[in-house]
């Protein structure tokens, strides 16, 4: 099966001779103990060995020598080709008869034999390639595949080409790397696409195409063209090839589809989260807004109405809850807004920022929020300067510092300390609250994750950390988040800044 | 000694209760409160309040389903805290028998404005009143005759169908449907536009000025309301 085509004629004609006379050789020594027609079946060897291994021309070949030898040698008078008994005449004709038919039936079983083992070939093939196929998460896969399994069925080189958004052709893949197509594949290529044809290689009109092109179709059209140029130097793909080609674009093309569709899945997903999203966005807007709104409202307007009729602790009540709701809204909104830039990738400042005044300041605030909380801040005078946007750092620890006293036991303080580390300043914001669960802690980054701590405040907007978390990915740091801390309550969040380099501007002081 | 009316307050809030139990004890009414949908209907089983105040939005139940418990047993004054944007809640509240609604933020004013109405409109549906005076116009429910600064006012039987149920709910909305279904008939439920016909009609005759009424108030989308007082909604 391997051997070159020139080769392989030569042996069939030249085997048959030696065959031939090996056997002639065989029944001269025999003869003393063979009757005649005995020698005359062993002629039927030679042919069923050169059909067998050479196919049909060669094992008639061999049976025209057989009959020709064995009248020469063995039949009276000798070394002549008269024959003197005319019942060897029958003899001969019946060698003839059946060294021909063995020899038909032997090459024809060579030829299916043949045929057998390449039909296990291509389907061996097509099933390598339907593995190479389902493993390919992508088209660029799909396409490498298929000009793989393409070059090994026809032996050759084969090219696909795509289309551009701008009509231009593209080189998808092709095998060996780097083919270089001439203008007239490029045309013929396009043809190929636009037709939905299979262009040949020598087709009328396309006198220099060195591939012949195949459309790869899909329920979208016509995707790409599968180019073939067999080693041999046929213009022409092998008959034989057709059906595996054929069975190679159908697999690409339930391939391709498979990918489409799964493209179509992951972006059905995402539209549904995003759609999710943006109605937890709308439902925390419309209830974080509304409730402080109702409560200020609310409190005013009983203030207005029942002034003098009301004691001056319940007074003070309805002011303290009109200060607490108008901060809670502040915040609230300083957070949207840190959101909206954050998503939209707006305006990030890069500045040197010293980190003390972006704690210092996070905590005067939440000083304000919660009266009642005492917050512990330690600031090395050494710490390193860091690259921050300030004004989005001091949100991240706001967040943090509201989150710690809205989770904080009675009593306990909430601690706030920068340090030094071996590239980045590190933060730790640090409660003695209940603590987070492992659970808790795979999901409390996720926007509109909230809880609400037990038996006191409502639960927060499910912003604060999904803020903190983008924020420090936007400023090149980290959050991490630890739990519990010391006897088995308590909660730590840590967020990491790099040391500002050189060139980082100086930030005045929050200039905006 | 008159017996101070009760009020239960279903809120989840703690700010909201913050503000609304002062005030409403300031104006005179007991307070009692629920934070959630069960603490209510158990507080409704064991002892009927005169008013509830009820937020729609309680973290176990869907408040409408307090309102359906409540009105197996009693038809006690329900005055539901809606947002804005849950227009089609707010709607089958007052469907399902919600009295009225205030729309959050309101002020304290609003919502006793409220709660007086609904505690009127309490005693004028039981029967004990037969006549009705609001500003200028006095509604005589026994003789089905309406005058308007002294002058009678000549109505058809339905129009008058129509004031009367508004009047017996002076200063409460009243559903279009609770409208059509009283007047016209359950066939007739998705009238409003034969609804708006026959509220003009009326406005043409009892108002002063029908394109700015101050007596029919329109609430968009919901009902129609009518004034306690003239030129005050």
């Amino acid at each position: 099966v391997n051997d070159s085509p020139p080769a392989f004629a030569v042996r069939a004609v030249v085997v048959p001779f030696f065959a031939v006379a090996l056997v002639v050789l065989a029944g001269h020594t025999l003869q003393a103990w063979l009757p005649p027609p005995s020698v005359a079946l062993l002629f039927v060897l030679p042919v069923l060995a050169c059909a067998a291994g050479f196919g049909t021309s060669s094992g008639l070949i061999a049976a025209v020598l057989s009959f020709f030898a064995f009248n020469y040698f063995f039949i009276e008078p000798r070394y002549t080709f008269a024959v003197a008994d005319p019942q060897e005449v029958v003899a001969l004709a019946a060698l003839l008869l059946v060294a021909g038919f063995t020899g038909a039936l032997a090459g024809r079983m060579r030829q299916q034999t043949r045929a057998a083992l390449r039909r296990a070939e291509i389907l061996q093939r097509l099933y390598d390639f339907s593995g190479d196929l389902s493993s390919a998460a992508s088209r660029d896969g799909v396409w490498n595949a298929l000009i793989a399994h393409a070059t090994a069925v026809i032996e050759g080189e084969a090219v696909l080409v795509g289309w551009n958004e701008d009509d231009s052709v593209l080189l998808l893949s092709s095998s060996p790397r780097g083919v270089e197509l001439e203008p007239v594949d490029v045309a013929s290529a396009k043809r190929c696409i636009r037709a939905n044809v299979l262009t040949p290689a020598s087709a009328p009109g396309w006198p220099g195409a060195r591939f012949e092109f195949r459309p790869l179709r899909t329920s979208r059209g016509v995707l790409a063209a599968l180019g073939l140029a067999p080693r041999s130097g046929a213009r022409k793909v092998a008959p034989e090839d057709e059906q595996g080609l054929a069975s190679l674009l159908r697999h690409a093309r339930i391939a391709l589809e498979r990918i489409e569709f799964e493209e179509e899945t992951a972006r059905a997903i995402q539209s549904a989260e995003q759609e999710k999203l943006r109605s937890a966005l709308l439902s925390s807007i419309s209830h974080d807004l509304r409730t402080p709104l109702a409560t200020i409202l609310g409190s005013v307007t009983s203030l207005r109405e029942f002034g003098p009729g009301l004691s001056e602790e319940v007074r003070d009540d309805l002011l303290g809850a009109i200060e607490e709701e108008t901060r809670r809204l502040s915040q609230f909104v300083a957070n949207l807004l840190t959101m909206t830039r954050l998503d939209a990738g707006l305006d990030l400042k890069r500045d040197r920022v010293d980190p003390g005044d972006s704690i210092r300041a996070a905590a005067e605030r939440a000083r304000k929020a919660f009266p009642d909380q005492v917050f512990l801040i330690t600031i090395p005078s050494d710490v390193r300067s860091v690259r921050a946007d300030p004004l989005l750092l001091e949100q991240v620890v706001a967040n943090l510092l509201d989150n710690a006293a809205r989770f904080s036991s009675p009593g306990r303080s909430v601690e706030v300390a920068a340090m030094n580390e071996a590239s980045a300043v590190a933060v730790t914001v640090t409660d003695a609250g209940p603590g987070i669960s492992a659970d808790e802690r795979s999901v409390i980054f996720d926007k509109f994750f909230t809880r609400a701590p037990p038996g006191k405040f409502a639960a927060g907007t499910g912003l604060g950390l999904a803020i903190c978390k983008s924020a420090m990915t936007a400023m090149g740091g980290s959050i991490d988040v630890q739990s519990p801390v010391a006897d088995g309550v308590g909660a730590r969040f840590i967020i990491r800044l790099p040391f500002a380099k050189e060139q980082d501007r100086l930030n005045a002081g929050g200039t905006r | 000694v008159t017996v101070r009316e009760r009020i239960l307050v279903v809120d989840d809030e703690p700010q909201i209760r913050r503000f609304l139990r002062p005030s409403l004890e300031a104006a005179g009414y007991d307070i009692e409160v629920a934070t959630n949908a069960a603490q209510a209907l158990h507080d409704i089983a064991s002892h009927m309040p005169d008013l509830i105040v009820l937020d729609l939005g309680l973290p176990d139940m869907d408040g409408k389903s307090v309102i359906l418990h409540a009105r197996e047993s009693s038809d006690v004054p329900i005055i539901v805290l809606s947002a804005r944007d849950q227009e089609s809640e707010k709607i089958a509240a007052l469907d399902l028998g919600a009295n009225d609604y205030v729309a959050k933020p309101f002020g304290i004013g609003e919502l006793l404005a409220r709660i007086r109405a609904s505690l009127r409109s309490r005693r004028l549906q039981s029967g004990e009143v037969s006549e009705l005076l609001i500003g200028k116009l006095r509604i005589d429910f026994a003789v089905r005759r309406v005058s308007l600064d002294g002058r009678p006012v000549a109505l058809t039987p339905k129009e008058f169908d129509v004031l009367a149920i508004l009047a017996r709910n002076v200063g409460r909305v009243v559903t279009h449907r609770q409208l059509l279904e009283a007047v016209w008939g359950p066939a007739h439920l998705q009238d409003t536009q034969y609804l708006r016909v026959f509220v003009g009609q009326l406005r043409a005759k009892i108002e002063a000025n029908a394109s700015e009424p101050a007596f029919i108030v329109t609430e968009p989308g919901v009902g129609y309301r009518l004034a306690e007082d003239e030129g005050r909604a």
